[in-house]
């Protein structure tokens, strides 16, 4: 099982709509917009860590009116 | 229910020490919470929730930012009007 956080910055006002995209994407088990240095932050898992990269590289990156993501991989024996 | 990421930087090699003196601390005052170490520009991330703001703002300057070995932290607190679990 491999686990992401995805801390992602979007343009001002599109916060919703990329939520509304997320949180049917494969692998995603929360979305939450947050208050703080980043607006979204999603837990990705899925069973190896190429299809995470996958799904970070070519669904969430690919979304609209994204600024920025922060990616932090999950160490595996580390919960 | 108020709920915030807690996203931490350790003193190097003292990651495994933040992560179990976090859950200790946690586990032993019944804060619902999810640990979990990383490979990134942070070190661990911590989710915790409480009833209220309050209550969660004593957990995270009074608990966690004290735990040993934490050197910086950001805080991140979920927007409950936009909250769409997966």
């Amino acid at each position: 099982m491999a686990t992401a956080y995805v801390l992602l910055n979007c343009q001002i006002g599109s916060e919703r709509h990329i939520i509304e995209q997320i949180k049917s994407m494969e692998g995603v088990k929360e979305v939450r917009g947050v208050f703080g240095a980043y607006d979204i932050l999603i837990k990705i898992q899925t069973a190896s860590v190429e299809r995470l990269r996958e799904i970070i590289t070519w669904k969430i990156r690919k979304i609209d009116k994204i600024r920025s993501t922060l990616t932090l991989m999950g160490v595996e024996g580390q919960e | 229910m108020s709920t915030a990421y807690f996203l931490a930087n350790t003193k190097i090699n003292h990651e495994m020490d933040v992560i179990n003196e976090a859950r200790s601390i946690l586990r032993q005052e019944d804060i619902p919470h999810e640990i979990q170490g990383v490979f990134g520009v942070y070190d661990v991330v911590i989710k915790v929730s409480a009833k209220d703001s309050k209550t969660l703002q004593t957990i995270i300057q009074e608990k966690l930012r004290r735990i040993t070995s934490v050197e910086s932290s950001i805080t991140m607190v979920v927007d409950e009007g936009a909250k769409l679990d997966a």
